[in-house]
């Protein structure tokens, strides 16, 4: 829809027959849809934010249509596609260099800021060979990570999935010994010593390790990820360390990754996770700690929400109340290629029911 | 790229890195603050006083230089704080060495202007140079046009060739004095911090010059990078009216932040600054983190370099950094221009930093004495970028 269009379909939906109100809020508005809104993947053809800014609001009723403006003016929390880009960008130079520094220091007693020395060491050289990255997610962007490292990853030491196959694995063991001959660093089996793994975003932690008392057993992507290594030979048993590299996540889910995964690594004898938060979202951000009244009854509205988005992966997360989202986490935030279910409702309920999100969600499982 | 590899540590992090920067050698020590209301400077130079005076430390010699500050109107309260911040800071040193008050000269009743007062201060400063084995630069409580030029002109004095050779010692390594500089950051502090009536008499950053005025390079396309922070719509305002209407605009705005928001509040404040009134496409804004220098000096060193490669094509260009963000950031900005700047006369490109000094500072004096920043450090030169153990 034509951008005039648009504005006329939100000043008519939000009953500003006055007008005074739009110069104040509709270019604003319209600079966050041009610089990221707009972009939101999910968005069908053609359809852009304020158009559907404005048919999201016309679900409400008259008076609880400002809340829901207020809702995106004051709280949304969108990361675009050029800022996740950013981040994954930042990693390479600023965080997986700047371990392997940390290490090489530690291991050789160099002071650690003797970056130069550090740097022509053999070791550090060494390292950056023996280091291996998988990704958990279609948004652990790995193709972009490694054009970021500007030719320091190699193809051979990058996956984009977590899942290697016997084949695969033995592939990279063998590219690995190859790479370490031609720098001269020969070692009769080479094995990885650094795992990074990488994901754009945890809201709850839930995804990545939780423990089921009913089976009395670690469940998630780390357990899966940590067993598959030890028993693919992929890793060197004698000197490894992991690293999950997420480019954003809640607090809570970093607490919660932290916590269990400590307890798992510990339980089973490996060597312990290392987080790594590029762009942490603090408590603050949390639509829990609005002071809003009226958003908070807002939210909690029951004609707000369809409850038939409650599945058995829903109920993973502790809770049977759609509105406030996963675990009850209930964020504001919106990724460009989707939106998390940890958010609140409102903001990510599917296309198909009543009311919508703002942002309808693509699920990877069957929710409903 | 100079700092490829680097050194920034924060917090906890930062006494480590002065024990082993410092331990065990003798130490003439070059301590540049400024006498100015920010009680943030105290706790710098208090962590660092401390740190210096115990076990295996030797401070052969130590020099506090406080540069004073006049013509800014500031509320009584506010001024009250200079003046105990001043004494605070001096009392401070006192178990390292004296502290020399840096003031500026008035010649015939007159006041030298804004320009002229900040090359006194940046000279009195490169006089006292040499001999010094670490140069702390603390821009807790500086302007910010005064730590930019601090920044690069004790840069280019410590580091005269740019040029990295295999087989030679890296620029960065100084012969070995050690440049840090320290910050106390709380950005929310820094955001609440309002620079007001900005002065018409744009301020030049020494070394930063001739691409902004020298007749000869005035066709050539302008690239301008403002560097976005709270408050400072003014302030962008006065300099872009110097900047013209054809010019290529990049905003640079702070992301990742610990307001996940911040970037969107700051592109609202300035909408029409920039965007409503030029025009300028929002596929032009440049992300660079809030907190971490080096990953914004690289952000704005690489687009740099881009538009210089595309621009001098077409003759020449000149990049214009207008840094209003916060500290860490425009240090970041403050290194990418040191190393963008040619040192070639015959450069077909020119980096300018004009600033518009504000003549007003308002913040509550409560809001100073209650913050809480987090030190960080940058060592900018030095031991750590030699290769010998």
């Amino acid at each position: 829809m034509h951008d005039q269009n648009a504005a006329k379909l939100l000043a008519k939906v939000m009953g500003w027959d006055d007008l005074e109100a739009v110069p104040q809020v509709l270019p604003n508005l319209q600079l966050l849809a041009d610089f990221k809104y707009d972009q939101y993947q999910r968005f069908g053809p053609g359809r852009r934010f304020i158009e559907s800014l404005a048919l999201w609001l016309r679900q409400f009723e008259p008076e609880d249509r400002r809340t829901g403006l207020r809702l995106v003016l004051d709280h949304l929390v969108f990361i675009s596609d050029a800022e996740l880009s950013h981040l994954v960008r930042t990693a390479y130079q600023d965080w997986i260099v700047q371990e392997r520094m940390r290490l090489v220091s530690e291991e050789f007693d160099i002071p650690s800021h003797r970056v130069q020395q550090i740097a022509r060491h053999r070791r550090f050289e060494q390292l950056r060979l023996t280091s291996l990255y998988l990704g958990l997610s279609d948004g652990a962007r790995t193709n972009e990570l490694r054009r970021a490292s500007d030719g320091e990853i190699g193809n051979e030491q990058i996956w984009q999935a977590y899942e290697l196959g016997e084949e695969k694995a033995a592939d990279m063991l063998k590219d690995l010994k190859e790479s370490l001959a031609k720098a001269g660093l020969t070692r009769s089996d080479p094995r990885f010593n650094l795992i990074w793994l990488l994901d754009d975003f945890s809201g709850s932690g839930n995804t990545y390790i939780r423990y089921d008392a009913a089976s009395r057993k670690f469940k998630g992507k780390l357990p899966k990820i940590y067993q598959r290594l030890h028993e693919g030979g992929v890793v060197d048993p004698s000197h490894y360390e992991v690293f999950l590299m997420l480019y954003t996540a809640t607090r809570q889910a970093i607490d919660h990754i932290e916590y269990w995964s400590e307890r798992f690594t510990t339980d089973r004898g490996f060597k312990p996770l290392q987080l790594r938060v590029l762009c942490p979202l603090e408590p603050e951000v949390s639509l829990l700690r609005a002071s809003d009244v009226t958003l908070q009854a807002f939210l909690a509205n029951p004609a707000y929400r369809d409850d038939r988005v409650v599945d058995i992966h829903f109920k993973v997360g502790g809770t049977d109340d759609a509105s406030l989202g996963f675990a009850g986490c209930a964020l504001p935030v919106v990724l460009n290629h989707n939106t998390p279910n940890n958010s609140v409702f409102l903001l990510w309920g599917p296309e198909q029911f009543k009311p919508h999100g703002l942002f309808p969600r693509v699920s990877r499982h069957r929710e409903f | 790229m100079l700092w490829d590899h680097y050194v920034f540590r924060r917090g906890s992090a930062v006494h480590e890195l002065w024990d082993n920067l410092l331990k065990e050698r003798p130490v003439e020590l070059l301590y540049i603050a400024g006498r100015g209301f920010d009680l943030r400077a105290q706790t710098v130079m208090r962590e660092f006083v401390a740190g210096q005076q115990g076990a295996g430390r030797r401070t052969v010699s130590a020099k506090l230089l406080l540069l004073d500050f006049h013509g800014y109107e500031l509320d009584e309260s506010i001024a009250q704080l200079t003046e105990e911040n001043a004494v605070a800071l001096e009392a401070a040193f006192s178990p390292l060495g004296p502290t020399v008050t840096v003031a500026i000269e008035v010649v015939d009743g007159e006041e030298a202007n804004a320009s002229d007062a900040l090359r006194q201060r940046v000279r009195r400063v490169l006089e006292e140079v040499p001999g010094k084995t670490d140069i702390i630069l603390d821009v807790s409580s500086l302007p910010r046009a005064t730590y930019l030029a601090l920044l690069t002109t004790i840069l280019h004095k410590l580091v005269p060739d740019k040029h990295i050779r295999e087989g030679e010692a890296h620029p960065l390594h100084a012969e070995g004095v050690n440049f840090q500089v320290l910050v106390a950051e709380d950005v929310r502090l820094d955001g609440q911090i309002r620079a007001e009536d900005p002065s018409n008499d744009l301020l030049n950053i020494p070394g930063f010059f001739t691409a902004w005025q020298a007749e000869s390079v005035q066709d050539w396309p302008l690239v301008w990078f403002p560097v976005l922070g709270e408050g400072r719509v003014n302030q962008l305002l006065r300099i872009g009216g110097s900047i013209p209407s054809e010019a290529e605009v990049c905003p640079v705005v702070p992301h990742p932040s610990k307001d996940p928001r911040h970037a969107d509040r700051l592109l609202m404040e300035y909408r029409e600054a920039l965007f409503d009134s030029r025009r300028t496409p929002t596929s032009n804004i440049l992300h660079a983190h809030e907190s971490q220098p080096f990953e914004a000096y690289r952000q704005l060193l690489g687009a740099m370099k881009r538009y210089q490669d595309s621009m001098t094509i077409l003759g020449g260009c000149r990049l214009v950094v207008t840094p209003l963000g916060s500290k860490l950031l425009t240090l970041g900005a403050g290194l990418a221009c040191f190393e963008m700047r040619p040192s070639d006369l015959e450069s077909k490109f020119g980096v300018a930093i004009p600033h518009a000094e504000p003549r007003r500072y308002v913040v509550a004096a409560d809001r100073l004495r209650e913050s809480k920043p987090e030190v960080s450090v940058l060592l900018l030169t030095g031991e750590a970028y030699g290769v010998a153990g």
